[in-house]
């Protein structure tokens, strides 16, 4: 496969990259009152500019574009490349769109606040650094930079037992990160005994022409970085527990924006890398996949916690992405890729109502909620729009990407697609679930409290700004997906060149 | 016919202004008029296009746009009206009228009153969707939608535990269906390559037997639980929870009959494997008897109407599966009407006596409420089926195919229209008729509903008496959808192929025309068999509720054992609650317990604790002594090469 390039003619995406930093290091030297709103003047130049770049991509042919490539270390191959295609300009454009989200959810934070922003800054440069690079280094440099801020976010701005979690967060994903470095520094060398070449460039790194069992190793040493990041079961205890700790604002990027690492890394290493090692790997992923579908959404329903009940869902809705990606089809991967942005938007709503559902009633507990429908009827609405995306409602992003995702999947096996497919009511019945109890059922609550409620304010206009673009955004994609698929699917097809031909 | 768009936007754009300005600007009565001003657009429209291709005939397909491509096909939104979408659309659209009609009077004072009229108007945009739809992806959405909006209104007064329960459970019942649904329709995509009803009709010669078997059955599978079906029924008589117009249109008239509906859009489908066909036939048949058999002992008066509304959309499933499409729909159409009826007066007895759902909490209604006796009356005669009512026409011709195709559905479907004679009779006499059971204070205020309530139901009742008489109108109308010899858009192959699969109906030879009908039942045994069951019915049910000659309690204790069989639903909610709602929950919690608690996080703790330990036995490498650093150094650039030449 040779891939094309256009470079770009002003370096946008080192801007994109810079900017929360640049911010961040200002923030630093003045006084705590200036975080929040240049904190949001960053998020939103950089949201702008991703916007920019999602309409100025051209999809009609597959090529990296606003590429710039500089060299660094050049005895070592080490360079500094960066550019996008179709996933990673999604990609980039979903954690931009959720930082904005982020800080402007997070204007009623009262502790630490500089240092606060300052870590979500350095976050946001870390997350759409992993996007953009194709220089492992730097790859790895981001997706590791990116754990510190998030560890200190959990750790710092959590709640009781953040400690715990965010250690657990941290020590288990940079369990897997390790693995993902023996991984890539084994192909660095086997690439220098074999062609004698040192680059550590993603498309010097693609034609190697590994033997198979080589390509397994390398896999599975890749896989299970990836895999502890998605999480795929049975990877992924540390989700529910960093979600149940973290902030508000930091479970919405854990959840859209993290977590997309994980199968961003399958779709985009895993695959043209090792090709016949991941047709060998399609059942095992496949059956991955059905139990992170069918087990996490029983687990989901077995909660009393609303966050470790989104959690599981989140797991639960990986689990597509999962079988989409590795039904090794277009539809399949149209589906993975739309199913990724999608649950970005529908896992950062819910994250965001459970943070909004908290502000008010001080619990995350299920048991304390029930009827609040009656006195918050726009929260009520859009929480309502959220969790039916979340469910799969056709009209609704969700949908989509799952049924792209089936689609694909049942071309390869009818079995996998129709398991998956359990989703549609047990995925239905844990958000629903939900739903029903602390919105709708007043259920044995003490009529006292209900009436306390009675005071409870809807949404304010901070809460309304950070809630309404997400959830118009479901309609946009699931009303008129033909735009994005026409977007991602030339970079479908050359991620799956090596698997369709072309 | 471009116009034709405007049918499901109407409601579309009153549900978007209600649903912005509803609270804040239109408040009662304004949102209701939005709402009732838009439908009636719709219906007006409709019946434009209904008349338009009575007299022109041929379809059209209006392409609006693309949802989504797939490859080589492209999922759009469309409109493909024929006989069979235009009758149905009419019957949506105009029943919609006068049901929202009646409910700017029923839901007078509610303080949720625009949310009601914003959530009526999306479920008849989506109903509308699913009606006109040319392929399967929007028919989907719409069905889809249409759940989502019958969840909103079964739980509209959701802070009640009962109604928010019904709601949750009927919208997890009907994803049961609509997994079969929807993987069905993937299969019927990876097959054909197409979604759209008419390409995927005239491709069905190349697939083979069992796969369209299969694929007709996932479909059918989706039928079930949207109509409320023997085996995904459980939701449908809770969901007399929602306000009482919503029971009449959504669970009744409209939402309910998609199945029906579906399966005759879909008729070459399932005319192309026999096997589906007896699968419908037999679901019809069972749902038929068996919801009858229900109906019989239930004291709740909305759920009495809501069983009788399976097993009358069990007779309609039992139609499509004899090959009698047409009759089927034209059962659907005149079912639409006098249930609707049945329901709207239902609902202005409850206003009436202030929302007592226990028929043995009533009785003696006729002397307060005249208009809503008499036309309730007309409604429980069309459901009986005596001439010349509605049902007459529209329900004794599926009895009589069947005699003549299958003996054993022709007796259940029988059976069934016995009992449903008695429960509908025993209904109305202990409401209307004998005994003064009312409480008193109830008595005081128990008046006639207002014009807005009335005028609907009027209109309903002439609409039941005198809709039997088109009968043979109907059914020549929707000869091009149904019947393969005027089908216009089947390839000859396809033809073949169904004319075939409906065989087994080619000898049944009734009138179409209305009066040789009734000419015909009165004359022959068959025809005056039914007459008499229906009337045996009726007659029991006066004996006992009305004459009171023989108690009703002495017979329950009689046939206790059958009696408990009925009064408890035949243990279907029982053994669905154990197993799937608390059997499923208990089981996840134990799961979760077992699976994420104690083997997972107990081996990644676990290892976090190995760790600990070994870090602390590593220590000791840490001397601090530069030779053993050297060492060690050494012995790990040799493991790591000794890896490598392994795999070499």
């Amino acid at each position: 496969m040779t891939v094309e390039f256009v470079n770009a003619t002003f370096p946008v995406i080192t801007v994109s990259i810079i900017i929360p930093l640049l911010f961040a290091g200002v923030l630093f030297f003045l006084p705590e009152r200036h975080a929040k709103p240049l904190s949001i003047i960053a998020s939103v130049i950089v949201f702008v500019i991703s916007t920019y770049m999602l309409f100025a991509y051209d999809y009609s042919t597959y090529a990296i574009q606003f590429y710039e490539k500089y060299n660094w270390i050049p005895y070592l191959g080490v360079s500094y490349e960066v550019g996008v295609d179709a996933l990673s300009l999604t990609m980039v454009w979903l954690t931009a769109l959720c930082f904005v989200v982020a800080f402007v959810w997070s204007t009623n934070i009262q502790k630490r606040i500089k240092e606060y922003f300052i870590a979500f800054l350095v976050l946001e440069a870390a997350c759409i650094g992993v996007f953009v690079s194709w220089d492992l280094v730097w790859f790895y440099i981001f997706w590791e930079a990116m754990l510190i801020p998030m560890f200190l976010i959990i750790g710092i701005w959590g709640y009781a037992e953040r400690i715990y979690a965010a250690t657990k967060f941290f020590i288990y994903t940079f369990f897997g990160s390790l693995f993902l470095l023996i991984g890539v520094v084994g192909m660095y060398i086997y690439q220098f005994m074999e062609k004698g070449v040192l680059s550590t460039s993603y498309f010097d790194l693609l034609n190697l022409g590994l033997p198979f069992k080589l390509e397994v190793i390398f896999f599975l040493l890749l896989a299970l970085g990836f895999a502890i990041k998605v999480p795929m079961w049975p990877f992924h205890t540390w989700l529910p527990a960093a979600h149940v700790q973290a902030p508000t604002a930091g479970s919405v990027i854990l959840a859209a924006v993290l977590l997309k690492m994980g199968t961003y890394g399958f779709v985009r290493f895993s695959l043209p890398w090792f090709p016949e090692a991941s047709k060998y790997f399609v059942p095992v992923m496949f059956t991955l996949g059905v139990i992170a579908i069918i087990y996490t959404a029983m687990m989901a329903i077995a909660q009393t916690h609303i966050k470790r009940l989104i959690a599981y869902s989140s797991v639960s809705h990986m689990g597509f992405v999962t079988i989409g990606t590795f039904a090794l089809n277009m539809n399949g991967m149209n589906g993975a890729i739309i199913t990724m942005i999608s649950h970005g938007l529908t896992s950062a709503a819910l994250f965001l109502a459970a943070g909004y559902i908290y502000e008010r009633v001080h619990s995350y507990e299920i048991k304390d909620l029930g009827g609040l429908a009656k006195f918050m009827p726009v929260f009520a609405t859009l929480f309502m729009i959220s969790a039916m995306a979340s469910a799969g409602l056709p009209g609704l992003s969700g949908f989509v990407g799952e049924f792209l995702s089936l689609l694909g999947t049942f071309e390869v096996s009818k079995t996998t697609a129709v398991l998956a497919g359990l989703s549609l009511i047990v995925g239905a019945g844990y958000t629903l679930w939900l739903y029903h109890k602390a919105m709708f059922k007043e259920g044995e609550l003490p009529k006292s409290k209900i009436e306390r409620w009675e005071k409870l304010r809807d949404m304010n206009t901070a809460e309304l700004l950070s809630f309404l673009p997400l959830v118009i955004l479901m309609f946009v994609i699931g009303l008129y997906p033909t735009w994005w698929v026409r977007l991602i699917e030339t970079t479908s097809a050359a991620i799956l060149s090596k698997f369709i031909g072309g | 016919m471009e116009y034709l768009w405007i049918i499901p936007f109407s409601p579309l754009i009153a549900f978007i202004i209600i649903g912005l300005f509803g609270y804040k600007f239109l408040k009662e009565p304004l949102s209701g008029i939005v709402a009732v001003v838009a439908v009636a657009i719709s219906a007006v429209a409709s019946v434009i296009g209904f008349i338009q291709i009575a007299t022109e005939g041929g379809y059209y397909n209006l392409k609006l746009y693309t949802w989504m491509p797939l490859g080589d096909y492209e999922i759009s939104v469309s409109i493909l009206w024929d006989p069979l979408s235009a009758l149905m659309t009419c019957v949506v659209t105009v029943i919609s009228t006068f049901i929202f009609i009646f409910a700017t009077g029923y839901m007078k004072g509610e303080p949720s009153y625009p949310r009601f009229f914003a959530y009526l108007s999306l479920f008849v945009f989506m109903m509308l969707m699913l009606t006109l739809s040319d392929n399967l992806i929007q028919l989907f959405f719409g069905w889809e939608g249409v759940g989502l909006a019958s969840y909103l209104l079964i739980g509209f007064y959701h802070h009640k535990n009962s109604a928010a329960d019904a709601a949750f459970e009927s919208f997890i019942t009907n994803r049961v269906g609509d997994w079969l649904f929807l993987t069905g329709a993937i299969l019927a995509f990876v097959t054909f390559g197409t979604m759209d009803y008419l390409d995927i009709f005239n491709k069905l010669p190349e697939a083979s037997y069992w796969v369209i078997t299969a694929i007709a059955l996932l479909l059918f599978g989706g039928a079930v639980g949207k109509s409320a079906q023997i085996g995904l029924h459980i939701w449908l008589p809770n969901a007399m929870e929602g306000p009482t117009p919503v029971s009449a249109l959504i669970h009744a008239a409209t939402m309910v009959a998609a199945g029906v509906y579906m399966v005759a859009r879909l008729m070459p489908i399932f005319a192309a494997s026999d096997i589906a066909l007896d699968v419908v036939l037999f679901v019809g048949v069972a749902s038929a008897f068996i919801a009858a058999t229900m109906g019989l002992v239930q004291n709740d008066i909305k759920r009495i109407i809501a069983y009788s509304t399976m097993s009358q959309l069990g007779y309609m499933f039992a139609a499509e599966g004899l090959g009698l499409f047409g009759e089927g729909m034209f059962h659907l159409a005149s079912h639409a009407v006098f249930k609707a009826l049945l329901f709207l007066a239902a609902g202005s007895v409850l206003i009436g006596i202030h929302h007592i759902l226990n028929v043995q909490k009533m009785g003696q209604l006729r002397k307060y409420m005249p208009i809503t006796a008499a036309t309730f009356l007309i409604g429980a005669l069309a459901l009986a089926g005596i001439p010349p009512f509605a049902g007459f026409f529209s329900k004794d011709p599926i009895i009589e195919g069947a005699y003549e195709i299958s003996k054993l559905a022709w007796f259940f479907l029988w059976a069934g229209a016995l009992l449903t004679a008695f429960y509908i009779f025993r209904l109305y006499f202990l409401a209307f008729e004998n005994g003064d059971r009312l409480d008193p204070h109830v008595k005081e205020h128990v008046h006639e509903s207002p014009p807005s309530m009335t005028v609907p139901l009027v209109v309903l009742a002439s609409g039941a008496v005198v809709l039997g008489f088109f009968k043979e109108f109907f059914g020549n109308f929707l000869k091009p959808s149904l019947n393969p010899e005027y089908m216009s858009f089947l390839s000859e192959e396809t033809k073949r192929l169904v004319e075939d699969g409906l065989s087994r109906a080619h000898h049944v030879h009734m009138a179409e025309d209305a009066w040789h009908f009734l000419l015909h039942s009165l004359t022959s045994p068959l025809g005056i068999l039914s007459l008499i069951t229906a009337l045996l019915g009726i007659f029991v049910a006066w004996v006992i509720y009305q004459l009171k000659k023989v108690d009703a309690k002495e017979i329950a204790k009689t046939f206790r054992p059958l009696y408990l069989l009925l009064y408890n639903r035949w243990y279907f909610d029982f053994v669905y609650y154990a197993i799937f709602v608390y059997g499923y929950y208990r089981f996840s919690k134990i799961l979760w317990f077992i699976g994420d608690k104690i083997i997972i996080d107990g081996i990644v703790d676990g290892s976090a604790k190995v760790s600990l330990l070994t870090g602390s036995g590593l220590r000791l490498f840490q001397s601090g002594r530069i030779g053993g650093y050297v060492a060690q150094m050494a012995l790990g650039i040799l493991i790591f090469l000794g890896i490598f030449l392994l795999f070499m």
